[in-house]
Formats: structure tokens, C-alpha cells, sequence
């Protein structure tokens, strides 16, 4: 099971890796969004949702989908080449 | 499973549990704990201000010992003495230092009708910590590049090779950082002063410390294993807090290490899993590691299954424990007459 798979995510957005024991704090935003990648939804998909659910254009929510991705990376949870695996070009 | 009612005396080492803690008052407490077998646990120090000998509500009774270091006959003698007055069925010695002693005098402490479980002198120096990079990769694991060293000119070249930052270890315990020459020859006299040689330095792999409790059963299976990550660590590196963890390639490490020693007895896996989730065998400890009671209280209580396994008793089949569960240690005082010091330094036991 990858990083990102294996992550256990609670309603109020503490999420825990039990395969590395790395813990990581979410707001809902994040919440949402990472529990949208788990289900291997496209990125495309994500960010109308986010866009639709926050209010905001869907160019920002591109955005901060695409920070939020790199972050994810950053901290080992994800590669490219898992996220294409995913449907989701990062 | 029905309780058994014979009373079982298990003897622990290694009872002081200080910043830098020993095993055994974990090791004593999660035998307190097994609800089917009545044990009475007996300490035994090296020294009157070991604190477990003050912790009445772990050991029935504590001994002083003579230094690991002595002749075994000393051992054999200060045993044989203890074992006449209260009787002991099981010993687990937990200091690497005294393990060489303990395996030496096995056979004579199981013809005393002490039970011991422990890996025999060929297993023991397969994981001695110089040799561990040359063995390693039989059983099929990668260990950082490192180089034991006697002299501060074999030192110097060993850093050469390696590069800084590198890690300068003791023979038996501790491990300190290096980041120029001055900490790397600083550090090289200290354990040497503290532990003898040789002196091991090795590089260092940034990624995830994982560490792996276990016990083998000396056929090239466990009796059970639990897998942690440390969240916060003194700085001698102990664990401060930790939280278990379900590794698969730890798993599969520690299980290629048991097959290939056939390792009978406690042991402890140090690894780190980097940034691409290869594994990088760091130590493997020979006894238990000072927070064995956190696989006792995630439900694999490890030293009630060696004690069962050394003296031939039924082992729970659970195998499975939460991962997610947290270790947090936290210091505590005891307020005491100064009767049991004054008992201990004049008579050896209290």
C-alpha cells in the first residue's frame, strides 16, 4: 500500500501513516482533498469540487491543488509517477 | 487458557531506569502483567542507587551482583547463593555486556534448575555491531558502509572514506554524531575510555528510524514482534515517545535475520527506511530494548513469552497488535526511607 493509500484520515483532519508512524494535520480543505486523491479521483475533478464547495475561482483551486500535491510529495506520500497511476497529472 | 497457579520467580538485569534506562523495569512490569502465570519477579543491580531496587511494587526482592566483568565463577556463586534462599525458575539478563556471561554459563545455571532462553555464542557474534555490515547482506539486507577503528589514525582514514557527517559508535552502547574531525577524535576517546575497542563509524542515511522488538525461537521464527517509530528521543537518542507502526519491509527484515540465525531469545532491529522505502540495518541488540513494555501494552507481552518458551509453558498465539497506538514516557519520583540504601550497601540485598 503507497503512502498516500495507507493514510488514515479522521473526521477532524489528523491523518496517520501507520506504516511510518508520520503524523500530519489537515484543515477540511485539505481533509477533503486528500480523501478525493485516496478515492483516485482526477485532479481536474478535485478542483471543481473544491472550487464549487469553498467558493473560489476554479484557477485558484488549481492552485492550491497543485501546492497541496507538491507538499504531499515533498513528505514522501506520493510521487508523480503514483499520482498519474491515480488518474491525476501533478 | 486457565491460570496457572505455581508461583514462577523470574530474575531481571539491567533494572535501572534512568535518562538513559535499562530494560529491566519494563521487562519486570510486563511480567506483572500476564494475568494466567503468577510470577514473582527478583531484581538484580550492579549498584545500590539502581533505581528498580527501590521500586517495591515491581521486584519481590533484589540482589546485588557481582560486575558482569568478574570471573564467571563469581557469577555461578552469587546465583547458586540467591537460588538457595528464594529459588529462581527463569533468569533474563538484559545488558549486552553481560550477555557473553550468561551464554557461557548456561548449561551450569540450567543444571542449577535456572532456565534461560538465550542465543548461543555463534548466534550472539553474528550481530555484534563491528561485524554486522560484513553478515548483513547474506540475509539479504543493506547496512550503512562502515568501518571499525582502534587508533585515531585509523579514524582519520575511515572518515576519509566515509565523509562527514558520520556516526561514531561504541562497541556495545552509545552513538554520537560527527560533524568535523575535532567531535569524530573527541567522541573516538570517550567510548573508547567508556567501552573498550574497537570503535565502529559509520555513515550516515537520512530517512525514517524504524525500530523492531522481538523474540526468536531459536528455529528461525519469533514468539511474536512489534514495530515502532520513535516520535520524540532524549539526546542519547532513547525514546521518549513512539507510536506503533505496521512495516512491511521491517517485517520482512527482521524475519530474513530469524531465518538466517536461527536467533533464540530477545532482540531489538534498528533500521532506517529511506526516501525510496529501502531498509538500512543499523543494529540489532541482543536483549530486550527499554521500551519492551510497549508491545506489552499494545497486547505481545514478549518477556511472558520467553519465560514461557524458556521453561517449556503454552505461548499465546496473538500475533496482531493496533498500529497507531503512543508511547509517552514521563519521570517519576519516589520518596523513601534511606533503610533500603543502607540495606543493600551493607548486606547485598533487600
Amino acid at each position: 500500500m503507497t503512502g498516500l493509500n495507507a493514510l488514515q484520515i479522521s473526521e477532524d483532519g489528523f491523518a496517520f501513516d501507520p506504516v511510518t508512524g508520520a503524523t500530519y494535520v489537515l484543515n477540511r480543505c485539505g481533509r477533503i482533498l486528500l480523501q478525493q486523491l485516496q478515492q483516485g479521483e482526477h485532479r481536474s475533478q478535485i478542483a471543481i469540487s473544491l472550487s464549487e464547495q469553498f467558493g473560489i475561482a476554479q484557477s485558484v483551486a488549481e492552485r492550491d491543488l497543485a501546492d497541496f500535491l507538491q507538499q504531499m510529495e515533498s513528505f514522501g506520500l506520493t510521487s508523480k509517477s503514483s499520482l498519474k497511476t491515480n488518474g491525476v497529472n501533478a | 487458557m486457565k491460570p496457572m497457579t505455581k508461583t514462577i520467580n523470574v530474575a531481571v538485569t539491567g533494572i535501572n531506569a534512568i535518562d538513559n534506562p535499562a530494560p529491566g523495569t519494563g521487562v519486570a512490569r510486563s511480567l506483572q502483567e500476564d494475568e494466567q502465570l503468577s510470577m514473582k519477579v527478583i531484581g538484580l543491580a550492579y549498584d545500590a542507587m539502581e533505581t528498580g531496587l527501590y521500586m517495591d511494587w515491581l521486584f519481590e526482592r533484589c540482589f546485588m551482583m557481582p560486575y558482569p566483568s568478574n570471573e564467571p565463577e563469581m557469577l555461578i556463586a552469587r546465583l547458586e547463593k540467591i537460588q538457595a534462599q528464594i529459588g529462581i525458575d527463569c533468569i533474563i539478563p538484559n545488558f549486552d555486556v553481560e550477555l557473553p556471561l550468561y551464554i557461557h554459563c548456561a548449561s551450569e545455571l540450567s543444571a542449577m534448575g535456572i532456565h534461560t532462553y538465550l542465543p548461543t555464542k555463534a548466534q550472539f557474534a553474528l550481530r555484534n555491531k563491528a561485524k554486522l555490515a560484513e553478515v548483513a547482506p547474506s540475509f539479504g539486507l543493506k547496512t550503512p558502509k562502515t568501518i571499525t577503528v582502534s587508533s585515531v589514525t585509523q579514524l582519520q582514514e575511515a572518515i576519509a572514506e566515509i565523509h562527514f557527517p558520520v556516526m561514531i559508535k561504541g562497541s556495545y552502547y552509545k552513538a554520537y554524531r560527527a560533524n568535523n574531525l575535532d567531535q569524530a577524535i573527541h567522541r573516538f576517546h570517550q567510548l573508547a575510555a567508556e567501552w573498550g575497542y574497537p570503535i565502529i563509524v559509520q555513515e550516515i542515511i537520512h530517512g525514517i528510524e524504524l525500530n523492531l522488538v522481538g523474540v526468536g525461537d531459536g528455529k528461525g521464527e519469533h514468539l511474536g514482534m512489534v514495530a515502532i517509530k520513535k516520535m520524540t528521543v532524549t539526546e542519547m537518542g532513547k525514546i521518549w515517545s513512539g507510536v506503533t507502526i505496521h512495516h512491511a519491509g521491517m517485517r520482512l527484515a527482521a524475519e530474513a535475520f530469524l531465518k538466517h540465525t536461527k536467533w533464540k531469545g530477545a532482540f531489538e532491529m534498528e533500521c532506517i527506511s529511506d526516501r525510496d522505502g529501502e531498509i538500512f540495518l543499523i543494529e540489532i541488540n541482543p536483549r530486550f530494548p527499554a521500551w519492551t513494555y510497549f508491545a506489552t501494552g499494545v497486547g505481545i507481552n514478549l518477556p511472558s513469552r520467553l519465560v514461557r518458551a524458556a521453561l517449556g509453558l503454552p505461548i499465546p498465539v496473538r500475533q496482531d497488535y493496533e498500529a497507531g497506538k503512543l508511547l509517552m514516557r514521563y519521570t517519576y519520583e519516589i520518596i523513601t526511607d534511606v533503610a533500603p540504601l543502607q540495606t543493600l550497601v551493607t548486606l547485598g540485598e533487600i
